[in-house]
């Protein structure tokens, strides 16, 4: 027979798991929480990290951080579209400058850059189509073919660039890959 | 207090309980056992004679698939939308950057860019974050933050030589004024056709970590037609 003494602990006990439990829960949710902001609005940067703990950072491992991805982030970061503002060019003769690049490679380097935007979106764009149609079906989308296609597209990317360039500035540019991988911060499943 | 409103109290916790950790308990699983974020942050800084540049991109996916049961968790999961989004200030402007809402397992990227005209007596603080939102979790599921200090040293030659290609200068700094950064081998590329002029300006980007600059390399060189104070 259920005392009411033991009824009493059953209650507490209930009472101070499920408090423990909140305090455990909490923070996992609440510290990544963020305001709803429009874009480009000025308002304060987070104070908590919550960089996942598998992260790789750049700055402490770059021989860990592939080329391939290296170069995408660069030249994601980099590339203008065709018929650019005089304002995106200043900013990407600035980058490519500071890469090495010499000021007539770098109107051949606008090219080149333009032409991998316009795949690198085309890709992007027709691999997320279908992954709105396999989650429609309940399928699987193909990750892996879209990965190795993007990995092909930056790979013919660094090499139309460095056939525009002078072998110096080649050496300079890859040079410039390499340490701008302190800047990279890349999840251990990322590829 | 009776024995079965006693009874009914405890129900009404039990039942309270249940409510507000079984969905921490699903809303914990779906973020974690089927969905892994794989996205990379890039922070970058470069400079012209001008301006500094900052740009924020964060490009990725999310791993994973589905639960097929229960029937529920399955719908809401293939409804989950991810939103990427990236902060950067430079010098107190700029902002937070939203990319579109897309499907959770969509490959997503976006970049957010800044710049501001530099003053060589001033440096600036760069802050920037990445995230990208998850609408099941209602919570950020990938973010990084971080800030630094940049400025510009300003190098100043006068010429010294010339080839048929390349135009030689030396140390040139006004007032005895000394940069933050030494200059790269001072050689203004001639490849564009013009003369040497008599003074040459370097803009070297530096960072501050700690107290200490660290210099970039590879500064912008221009042509001037005077000297100016070094920085």
């Amino acid at each position: 027979m259920i005392t009411y003494k033991k009824m009493l602990i059953f209650v507490t006990l209930v009472a101070a798991l499920g408090l423990a439990f909140w305090q455990y829960q909490s923070p996992h949710v609440y510290a990544h929480s963020q305001p709803k902001n429009g874009m480009c609005q000025t308002v304060s940067a987070p104070e908590v990290d919550a960089s996942p703990p598998d992260m790789i950072d750049g700055a402490k491992y770059p021989e860990l951080i592939s080329d391939e991805i290296a170069y995408r982030l660069f030249f994601v970061t980099v590339a203008a579209p065709e018929g650019a503002t005089k304002e995106q060019k200043a900013r990407q003769r600035a980058y490519l400058r500071s890469a090495g690049l010499k000021e007539e490679e770098i109107q051949s380097a606008f090219g080149v850059l333009a032409t991998f935007k316009s795949q690198y979106d085309e890709l992007v764009g027709r691999y997320n189509d279908s992954v709105q149609s396999a989650n429609e079906t309940d399928g699987e989308p193909d990750l892996e073919t879209f990965l190795t296609q993007q990995d092909k597209l930056v790979v013919s990317t660094k090499w139309a660039l460095e056939a525009a360039i002078s072998p110096q500035s080649v050496s300079q540019f890859e040079a410039h890959l390499q340490h701008e991988k302190r800047n990279m911060k890349i999840a251990k499943e990322a590829r | 207090m009776t024995k079965a409103t006693l009874r009914r109290l405890c129900l009404a916790i039990v039942t309270l309980y249940g409510s507000l950790f079984v969905p921490g308990f699903v809303g914990n699983g779906l973020s974690q056992s089927w969905m892994t974020p794989a996205y990379s942050t890039y922070t970058s800084e470069t400079n012209d004679a001008t301006y500094i540049y900052t740009s924020v991109t964060v490009s990725g996916t999310t791993n994973g698939s589905c639960p097929t049961q229960p029937a529920y968790l399955a719908n809401q999961c293939h409804s989950t939308m991810h939103t990427p989004k990236a902060y950067n200030v430079l010098g107190g402007v700029g902002g937070w950057q939203s990319g579109g809402s897309v499907y959770w397992n969509t490959w997503l990227s976006t970049a957010n860019n800044q710049q501001i005209a530099f003053d060589p007596n001033s440096q600036y603080t760069f802050s920037y974050s990445s995230q990208v939102n998850c609408s099941f979790t209602g919570a950020a599921i990938y973010s990084l933050t971080g800030s630094l200090q940049i400025g510009v040293s300003v190098w100043t030659g006068i010429l010294n030589s010339s080839t048929s290609t390349n135009c030689y200068y030396t140390h040139y700094c006004l007032a005895n004024t000394t940069p933050s950064c030494q200059p790269s081998p001072a050689a203004l590329d001639l490849s564009m056709g013009f003369t040497c002029p008599p003074y040459m300006e370097e803009f070297d980007l530096y960072l501050v970590n700690g107290g200490t600059k660290q210099c970039l390399g590879l500064g912008v060189k221009q042509g001037s037609p005077a000297p100016l104070n070094c920085h």
